[in-house]
């Protein structure tokens, strides 16, 4: 059963698919806010700097001219502009990550943007984008009108950190590993979700743990044989085992040299 | 899975993958680390797809992912090279040719524009009352003594401000025009039909008080870019609201989708077409030539765009 | 059915994809939202649409529009909390747990309005402070069962726990209902105005009247901002109390019996 998300599948041409996080109302209309702000910077530094520059030159037909060309460059090709310079960014959308691109997950090429970018006009009526959010919240891929012509999409593109190995606190002790039975077949979900458990321990409380591991503990302790003090470390044990982690492990190769951003890291 | 996998996985490929973490972040360079992206990409590919298949967990898979896809946005994010000589291209010569491939919208368009153009100034002409149903009272005044100056462009504070204006009032219009078409048409058959009754009905109204002359010695250089881009923005927003109504059996992004290049087509003409009357109304319309030139210069725009829309991007002409 | 499967992909969210992830929901379920909305929003929107058109109580209406959002997001908070588990609910099974849950939906916003309007008693400030921290007690109220000074703890714990969040709860109804007002109101004023020419029958907000448009697109959109917050709640459930590993676990233990 596919689960609620506001994801989507995108398979490339090269038959390998994607899962991107799409972008709604939420997430670009506070990009739409920091670009209007930008867009408003732009036309201010305009007649700031070209006024006096106009009446120096006896040309003050020339200043407003050009403030008049500003402002409709500005209003409708501010969007095309950087969307095709910053490969499918605006200013707005550089700061919140987003991106746009093609359904197929292909980048978005100068008439996507053109045209996705002169239809805001449509989305924006009849104020505040009512027919671009009713759109939105119509369509599976939170598409706008605009998209929904130009056939381009808008994600979100989160820097995803690899995570570590799981820590386990404390380490299996011998006597432990003793007492374990020699063999835990654990199915696919519940190596999952224990996994998960584990993770995010350090960040629940004792109390809230214990009662998370009663959940799934009595049934586990009573199919594998996996006996210890605490519901918690009955999830542990068995977990510990069915991925062969119950054994001190040999201090593993040094890792590469750490990237920048998001090295994956070794287990310490 | 099992440790072991995990780590047989991960260790051989670590290197790679922080190599590709780098090339990413300092942007590659030159040929060689351009070609290095692309391998990385693919290899990439294949480590993602194995992670999947052999069931990994979930935070390596995760992070192939979003590295994979970082890897392809960056590979294919490259600007096509030479984009404003296709861009030239396609309105000089694709536009004409999409145009007459979309001959019905044009028609459809021309008529909404032009019909009530002619109901406008024939209205106004013969009936005093007509135009004050149209025009506010204020407008009428201005209209009057904008054009009753013997020297129109002394009137205007320079040519280069009202080129700048133009531009954003007129293309602008147009572009909503053409963008309000999504409301399945509706839009643009207003813009269409008000633009025409307005235009109609201040030609009209300026020749009922006599001053017919001045109005199209000012019109006569510009008219033909202006007239003909306002229908052809009319003719794609008719286009796109029927690609939005009438799917075809298609799902209604998939109709839109369908129409998309002929849409970009048809805007890109607009616009230029809106430029250069621009331009015209801004430099040479209100300037000091005599009226005769004038008349013949518009003349001759009018069969430069007409043979321009009926010739353009055939085989072996222009 | 399986109670104990979400059907909401549960991950730690930023409260502006948790927006996104509310239209998701409403879109999945967009006929029972619509007959919600149409049982719910529809009569009281007629109400106070026909007292600002009718009378020249304008501002008195306004005053008292936010006594009616507790119980127009109520029944949208219930539906969406049932949905979040099951297929299928139908409205009438919604209406009638509603009925039962009166007098803890009654004290818990007897609770509420106590707190925001000593709140707003003490000036902005509080306001600021008091209004995240009763963000949740509809849902604990609603959807965890329990007493209504317990809710309201609850609530004040979540809220503490995660304060950006709750802060987000509140700017966000505040963003979403002008958004609501201003969008009915243009479009109202298009759509009789202009489409059907008949002119501005009820004043316009241009010229600081009240319409009935707007009151309509402010009382439409509480439901919305209802399976927001409540979206909001499991965001922060997740974050601070594990949920998404409750449902996990609880699963994975009945799938081990």
């Amino acid at each position: 059963m596919e689960l609620l998300d506001t994801t989507a599948t995108i398979e490339t041409p090269e038959r390998v698919s994607f899962r991107y996080r799409l972008a709604g109302p939420g997430q670009r209309s506070v990009a739409w806010i920091i670009d209007l702000a930008f867009q408003i910077l732009v036309i201010a530094l305009v007649v700031v700097l070209l006024l006096p520059l106009g009446l120096a030159a006896g040309l003050e037909g020339v200043g407003a001219g050009l403030q008049y060309l500003a402002m409709f460059v500005v209003q409708w090709f501010y969007g095309v502009v950087f969307e095709t310079l910053l490969a499918g960014r605006t200013p707005g959308k550089l700061l919140l990550d987003l991106r746009v691109v093609r359904v197929d997950g292909s980048p978005g090429r100068f008439p996507d943007y053109l045209l996705r970018n002169l239809m805001r006009f449509a989305d924006f009526l009849p104020v505040a984008f009512g027919i671009g959010v009713l759109t939105m919240a119509m369509d599976p891929r939170l598409r706008r009108l605009g998209d929904l012509v130009a056939g381009t999409v808008v994600v979100a593109e989160d820097k995803a950190n690899m995570l570590g190995d799981v820590v386990l606190e404390p380490p299996v002790s011998e006597a432990e590993r003793r007492a374990l039975p020699p063999r835990i077949e654990l199915s696919h979900d519940d190596l999952q979700v224990i996994e998960a458990f584990l993770r995010r321990r350090p960040k629940l409380s004792d109390d809230r743990a214990e009662e998370l591991a009663r959940l799934l503990g009595p049934a586990l302790s009573e199919r594998t044989g996996v006996e210890a003090p605490s519901w918690e470390r009955v999830l542990t044990l068995a977990w510990a085992r069915a991925t062969g982690r119950d054994r001190p492990v040999e201090a593993p190769a040094p890792p590469p040299a750490p990237a920048e951003p998001a090295p994956p890291e070794s287990r310490s | 899975m099992n440790v072991a996998d995990r780590d047989a996985f991960i260790a051989p490929r670590s290197e790679r993958w922080a190599r590709l973490e780098r090339l990413l972040v300092s942007g590659p360079d030159g040929a060689a680390e351009w070609a290095e992206l692309a391998a990385a990409y693919r290899s990439v590919c294949a480590d993602l797809a194995r992670a999947r298949s052999s069931r990994l967990p979930s935070d390596v898979i995760a992070f192939l992912d979003e590295l994979a896809g970082r890897a392809h946005n960056r590979l294919y994010s490259v600007r096509p090279a030479g984009l404003g000589l296709s861009l030239l291209r396609d309105s000089i010569e694709a536009f004409p040719r999409e145009l007459r491939a979309q001959w019905r919208f044009f028609l459809l368009s021309t008529v909404l524009f032009y019909l009530p153009f002619a109901v406008g100034t024939l209205g106004a002409l013969s009936d005093p009352s007509f135009a004050a149903l149209v025009l506010p009272e204020a407008q009428q005044a201005m209209l009057e003594e904008m054009y009753a100056q013997e020297d129109l462009v002394r009137g205007l504070s320079g040519d280069a401000s009202m080129a700048g204006f133009y531009v954003f009032n007129n293309v602008g219009i147009a572009f909503r025009c053409f963008t309000t078409g999504a409301l399945a048409g509706l839009g643009s058959v207003f813009f269409l039909v008000y633009n025409g009754l307005m235009i109609g009905t201040i030609g009209g109204y300026l020749g009922s008080v006599g001053l017919g002359g001045n109005l199209l010695e000012f019109t006569s250089g510009h008219s033909a870019w202006e007239l003909t881009g306002i229908c052809v923005s009319g003719a794609a927003g008719l286009r796109l609201g029927w690609a939005l109504v009438v799917t075809g059996g298609r799902t209604r992004a998939g109709s839109l989708r369908l129409a998309a290049p002929s849409l970009y087509r048809l805007v890109l003409g607009t616009t230029l077409l809106l430029l250069v009357a621009a331009a015209v109304e801004g430099f040479w319309s209100a300037g000091p030539a005599p009226r005769g030139l004038k008349y013949a210069f518009g003349v001759v725009q009018w069969g430069i765009v007409l043979s321009w829309l009926a010739l353009g991007g055939r085989r072996g002409s222009l | 059915m399986n109670p104990h499967l979400c059907r909401v992909a549960l991950r730690p969210r930023g409260p502006l994809e948790v927006f996104d992830l509310s239209l998701r929901l409403i879109h999945a379920h967009a006929g029972r939202f619509l007959r919600l909305g149409l049982l719910f929003v529809l009569p009281w929107a007629l109400l106070g649409g026909a007292a600002v058109a009718l009378s020249e109580l304008d501002v008195l209406v306004l005053v008292l529009l936010p006594l009616i959002f507790f119980p127009l997001q109520a029944p949208a908070t219930l539906l969406g909390g049932r949905l979040l588990f099951a297929d299928t609910v139908s409205i009438r099974s919604v209406v009638y747990e509603l009925t039962s849950m009166l007098r803890p939906l009654a004290l818990a916003w007897a609770w509420q309005a106590g707190t925001l309007s000593l709140g707003v008693g003490c000036g902005l400030v509080p306001l600021v402070i008091v209004l995240p921290v009763t963000a949740y007690i509809t849902e604990t109220s609603l959807l965890e069962r329990v007493g209504a000074a317990r809710s309201f703890r609850r609530s004040a714990r979540l809220a503490g726990s995660n304060p950006g969040i709750a802060l987000a709860a509140s700017a966000g109804w505040v963003a979403l209902t002008m958004w609501g007002a201003l969008v009915a109101e243009s479009g109202g004023q298009a759509l009789i105005g202009f489409v059907l020419q008949l002119g501005q029958p009820f004043g316009a907000l241009s010229t600081g009247q009240i319409t009935p448009y707007m009151i309509f697109g402010i009382l439409a959109v509480q439901p919305i901002y209802a399976i927001y917050r409540l979206l909001l709640y499991v965001d922060v459930r997740t974050r601070v109390e594990g949920w998404d590993l409750q449902v996990g676990l609880r699963a994975a233990g009945l799938e081990e019996r």
